[in-house]
């Protein structure tokens, strides 16, 4: 998958500054989530977003492959356990993806009103 | 979704809703906001009872300076601790920022040059209470930020006796002042003040409880 900003000739600088990636909602979910806890383990994960282990699994290898989260697998006693944690520019990623929605619902709500 | 279609404003005004339902559920999952107030509240009733016991002016100070104020380290170590716990048992991590750091924090300024004006000016407690503002801020908490402004205000006051004083002065114009009130009045003002952080606690739980 690519991390090109989509679409990337439509001509909105707002629009552009979507990135396909994080645009997805459940890995914005799942970014957002990790923006406030910071990290979090991953039945926790599951259970808060509504995934299934198979797509969770998905979509944290692809936000890791991107580098916007950190995946970190060890054991607490025999049970194993998984955690995963955002990154500086997995933040960065989220906080340039809100902004530019934000930016989109409102330049929408100015055109609706005139 | 496709952010050029027509339709992209709408969702995205449904998914930022969305975004902004998951971000409060997991601030009430962490309990980030009641634990800490909670904390505060406590140790602040636990001042005003010493105060009534009078226990300040009887314990030796070293350097000039009251053992209590190593409760502010211990407090922040409590909440270090118990952020772990909670990671361990929930699967929640603690957030931006660290507690454990915080512990250093009315220490440090006891020790880095010039640093210990800010504990001259502001008190073991009102450099607790920045610690928590800078806590707050790191986790954008708005309410755990103004709780912090509110308290390291009314505590800094209170270290000048400011808030004792006017409560003294209050009692002499409604006539209810003898010894004991005017012994006790800061023991009220701490009283009110723990009273207050815990109320603001209850109010954050709740809302934590809803939010879960």
């Amino acid at each position: 998958m690519s991390a090109d900003p989509v679409p990337p000739d439509c001509g909105d600088p707002a629009v552009s500054r979507l990135h396909e990636v994080v645009h997805q909602p459940a890995r914005l979910g799942i970014l957002t989530v990790l923006a406030e806890t910071r990290r979090a383990d991953w039945p926790y994960l599951k259970s808060v977003l509504g995934l299934t282990d198979g797509n969770l699994g998905r979509h944290l290898e692809v936000l890791a492959g991107e580098g916007f989260v950190k995946i970190t697998k060890g054991y607490e006693g025999k049970r194993p356990r998984t955690w995963a944690e955002i990154t500086t520019s997995g933040r960065k990623a989220l906080a340039s993806q809100i902004a530019a929605m934000k930016e989109i619902v409102e330049r929408f709500e100015a055109t609706k009103g005139k | 979704m496709n952010a050029a279609d027509p339709d992209a404003p709408v969702a995205n005004v449904d998914q930022l809703h969305r975004l902004e339902q998951l971000r409060l559920r997991a601030r009430a999952d962490r309990q980030a906001t009641s634990v800490p107030l909670f904390t505060f509240g406590a140790v602040t009733l636990f001042f005003a009872l010493t105060e009534v016991l009078r226990q300040p002016s009887n314990v030796a100070h070293i350097g000039g300076l009251s053992p209590l104020a190593l409760i502010w380290p211990a407090a922040f170590g409590f909440l270090a601790w118990y952020y772990r716990r909670q990671e361990a048992r929930t699967g929640v991590g603690a957030g931006r920022g660290s507690y454990a750091l915080m512990v250093l924090l009315p220490i440090a300024v006891l020790f880095v040059p010039f640093a210990w004006l800010l504990h001259f000016f502001l008190s073991s407690t009102g450099v607790a209470a920045l610690g928590l503002l800078v806590m707050a801020l790191l986790q954008r908490n708005w309410y755990l930020g103004i709780s912090a402004v509110a308290y390291g205000v009314v505590m800094t006051l209170e270290a000048y006796f400011f808030l004792s004083y006017r409560l003294v002065d209050l009692g002499q114009e409604v006539g209810v002042v003898n010894d004991l009130f005017t012994d006790h009045a800061t023991a009220v003002v701490l009283g009110l003040t723990g009273l207050g952080m815990v109320a603001a606690g209850l109010v954050a739980g709740r809302r934590e409880a809803r939010e879960s």
